[in-house]
């Protein structure tokens, strides 16, 4: 999607300056015979109205559209950033989640191709108030995806990141398949033996997806906008492509709540949270202190 | 009452649903997130689904409704205080800009808003407006942080949008820090640079970009203007290491204020008598007056850098001793290499480099300056020789370009400051031999050009035209065509990688040579290049080298 910069849209204020000021300078008979400086800046109420031009790009404006717009005005500019006290007796810490994409292996091509995405932008496309509503379409063309890869993206994980991201793909692989009845379905990754033992029951009942310990060594974009992708498992190797391409990462603790359980004096690893089974809360050598287990 | 307050802290659906849990159970829950609503991934990570049990759905609704759930999203945890076995918490919450009791989420603003981003609340799929919703149950919020193309096309980063809406709120010394974080020349750089963030600006589009390089310098001047005393923050105490800076220009010298402010001293070696590398010998005096320039380079030694001037590598001191004495060395030795132009007679009396030429200048030696001259070139070190001849005295100033004015590399306005200068411009002409009498140059025989087919650069290759050679009289030739790192102070023996450009090769990811310990950065690991380019370089080794030291110190 584009939109015309030109102006269009920027309402004219009152104290947003126009013109570009200009630096002051001496004059060239000045100049000659000495070294002095030519170019004296600004003074300060070129400062102050060459800085009020700035549009701050890619962040609100203030255009006021939309307040002029808003029939219950609701929209404030003027309000500020809170800061609030809080006490507890009792905290909980729910941790979830976060996927670095730099984790990603580069040859799968995430960013280059368009219809390469991550499980999580998946996640967001397979959810009904997600941006497509709900369908899962290729971000190229919009098209519906005839056939769709799963593919580990990562080079090794824990043993428990590694399940909580096959538990993730496999479960998205199941709902693309319930989208897409008659789409072909693959799911690419590593170390897949303990988890495909322990987790017999519930792939036996996977519709028609493809389920194979495989490393996939190469990406090709091809005209269509289709992947092509260079499948190694047992030491043989094959190609084939795909319409779109679902890369698997890497889970891990998030920076930020790291930073929180540290100062809370708590010593957090992501393991340790991940590796307690079934759902509530989790506790900690600490009693104030609990966690939630992932869902 | 004790025992009965909860702070819970994601919003996602396990911290939902466990709010839901202990507000049952009689609690006071707080339930705090980072983003601007609640919601996380529903799909389970724990299991594989089966039927209709395919989404973890907490109950979004009965969270907002509860009388014993408060929810605060869009909040950072300041400080946290644990005693007497409860915990005091003091958060920040970003303002949505938006009443949340007012609004009927009937979406009109979404409808007019005009900024369009990548959907970051959906991973970046799909595109959402700067007034949007995380979730309609939790509200909206007017948000954005991103990184806009001024400070993308910097070399440095600079953060623009906000030191520049800084100086709008009159905030000049928070927009000076603001600056710093990532650049210390903010005198220098405000004075000289060719500013490609402007180029970049996007109200260019509108009607011309924002002078962001003279804000930058407005900054810089009130602090000095008002003679304020320029903070110098530096940790208490300093690691014991030490690291030997070569060079005290941009890069260097940059460098070496990054290094004080995460805790290393360093001693910077400057063959030149005074620092400032480029800065001080390359730019003329008219530019970046030498006492701006110094007062800036005053404080940024104040950090922890001790400056040795007059002191060559290879000739004052060995490059074997400083890789001995020092846990780190960085290499900022700029290019200062004139090209040759490669012509007959280029020996003679009256020919002198640009380089030299400057920064003879710029040490205050005389210039001799009879009759006419002659620079060629089309960069800004030709602007800069031009202008200083022109103040120099010389009767007249020619300036000869092989190209046209359109293919000119130097800025704009430094051409057109010239030619309002009355420096007289010939364009479409080559050089091909000096001529003179007994050593001494008398003239220039030259060839006249037309563009041909575009070359490498893009730009159309001049090829000579038959027959038309002719001779331009002058007494003083400066070629100014390109620079090159003079890299003779570092021994045959260091093993350190060169490339074909006669540049340091170095590892773009911590800005280290093959030699372990021995970095790089500035005009000569990258070649000629502006100024901000190789304070970026300086900034970026910086975190190499102290990266390199805490891990060397670890083994």
């Amino acid at each position: 999607m584009t939109y015309e910069k030109k102006g269009r849209y920027i309402v004219e204020f009152q104290d947003i300056p126009k013109a570009r000021q200009h630096h002051i300078e001496i004059p060239v008979e000045e100049r000659i015979g000495n070294n002095n400086e030519v170019e004296l800046g600004f003074d300060e109420e070129r400062a102050l109205k060459e800085a009020k031009r700035c549009l701050s790009c890619r962040r609100c404006l203030g255009c006021a559209l939309c307040w002029a717009e808003c029939k219950p005005e609701a929209i404030n500019f003027e309000m500020q950033d809170e800061y609030l006290d809080l006490e507890a007796d009792t905290i909980i810490i729910s941790p979830g989640v976060e996927r670095p994409l730099n984790r990603v292996a580069p040859h799968l091509g995430l960013g280059k191709n368009q219809n390469v995405m991550t499980d999580l932008q998946m996640e967001r496309m397979l959810s009904q108030t997600g941006p497509s509503g709900g369908l899962v379409l290729r971000p190229y063309d919009g098209e519906i995806p005839m056939s769709v890869a799963f593919v580990q993206g990562y080079a090794s994980a824990s043993p428990q990141m590694h399940k909580s991201a096959l538990f993730l793909g496999i479960n998205e692989a199941i709902l693309v398949r319930r989208k897409l009845p008659n789409a072909q379905i693959s799911f690419f990754a590593q170390d897949l033996a303990a988890f495909m033992e322990e987790q017999k029951d519930a792939l036996k009942a996977l519709d028609k997806i493809e389920v194979r310990e495989a490393a996939v060594t190469a990406l090709e974009p091809l005209e269509s906008q289709s992947l092509q992708l260079t499948i190694g498992s047992n030491g043989s190797q094959e190609t084939k492509s795909f319409d779109l391409v679902v890369i698997l990462t890497q889970p891990q603790l998030a920076p930020d709540v790291k930073n929180l359980s540290k100062k809370l004096g708590l010593d957090m690893s992501y393991a340790s949270f991940l590796a307690q089974e079934g759902s509530g809360l989790i506790s900690t050598d600490k009693d104030t202190l609990k966690l939630t287990a992932i869902l | 009452m004790s025992g009965k307050r909860v702070i819970i802290f994601g919003g996602d659906p396990a911290g939902v649903a466990a709010a839901l849990e202990q507000a049952e159970a009689g609690m006071q829950v707080t339930l705090v997130e980072s983003f601007p609503g609640l919601g996380g991934e529903c799909i389970p990570q724990t299991r594989i689904i089966s039927g209709d049990d395919a989404f973890v759905d907490p109950n979004m609704e009965a969270v907002l409704r509860h009388p014993n759930i408060r929810v605060i999203d869009s909040a950072q945890v300041q400080k946290t205080v644990a005693s007497n076995g409860n915990f005091q918490l003091k958060l920040k919450r970003r303002t949505p800009r938006v009443d949340r009791e007012k609004c009927n989420d009937c979406k009109a603003c979404i409808k007019v808003c005009p900024i369009h981003m990548y959907d970051d609340f959906n991973e970046g799929v799909g595109f959402r407006t700067a007034i949007d919703y995380f979730n309609p149950r939790t509200g909206y919020n007017i948000f954005k942080e991103d990184m806009p193309i001024c400070q993308a096309t910097c070399p440095a980063n600079l953060d623009i949008r906000s030191y520049v809406g800084l100086i709008a709120d009159g905030k000049y010394a928070e927009s000076l820090a603001k600056i710093r974080e990532r650049l210390p020349f903010a005198l220098s750089i405000g004075r000289v640079c060719p500013h490609p963030c402007e180029t970049a600006c996007n109200r260019g589009y509108m009607d011309e970009p924002i002078s962001i390089c003279t804000l930058k310098r407005y900054v810089a001047d009130y602090e000095m203007k008002e003679d304020i005393k320029a903070p110098v923050e530096v940790p208490d105490e300093f690691h014991k290491e030490k690291v030997a800076i070569i060079g005290a220009g941009p890069a260097g010298l940059t460098c070496g204020y990054f290094l004080a402010k995460a805790g290393y001293k360093s001693v910077c070696f400057e063959a030149l008598p005074e620092p400032g590398g480029m800065f001080r010998y390359g730019i003329p005096e008219y530019r970046l007056p030498t006492p701006t320039l110094m007062r800036e380079i005053d404080w940024i030694c104040s950090h922890g850098i001790d400056l040795r001037c007059n002191t060559r590598i290879g000739k004052d001191i060995s490059f074997e001793q400083i890789q001995k004495d020092f846990d780190a060395v960085f290499l900022g030795v700029g290019a200062h290499l004139g090209m040759k132009l490669q012509i007959k007679g280029e020996d003679m009396k009256g020919v002198v480099d640009g380089v030299d030429f400057l920064r003879d200048a710029n040490m205050g030696k005389p210039v001799n300056a009879k009759g006419k001259v002659i620079v060629i070139g089309g960069g800004n070190v030709a602007m800069d020789a031009a202008r200083v001849s022109w103040r120099a005295g010389f009767e007249e100033v020619h300036v000869l370009y092989r190209r046209t004015k359109k293919e000119m590399p130097a800025s704009p306005w430094e051409i057109d400051a010239a030619e309002h200068e009355g420096v007289k411009f010939q364009y479409l002409v080559a050089p091909i031999e000096v001529v003179g009498e007994n050593g001494q140059m008398k003239g220039l025989k030259c060839l006249r050009m037309e563009l041909g087919e575009p070359d490498a650069s893009g730009r159309r290759r001049p090829v000579p035209v038959e027959g038309s050679e002719f001779i331009v009289e002058a007494e003083t030739l400066i070629p100014a065509i390109g620079q090159r790192p003079d890299l003779s102070f570092v021994p045959d023996g260091s093993g350190i990688d060169i490339t074909r450009w006669n540049t340091f090769a170095v590892n773009h990811s911590n800005y280290m040579t093959n030699v372990p310990g021995v970095f790089s950065a500035g005009d000569v690991e990258t070649g000629p290049d502006i100024a901000i380019k190789a304070c970026a370089g300086g900034r970026k080794a910086a975190d190499g080298i102290v990266r390199y030291l805490r891990s060397k110190r670890s083994k």
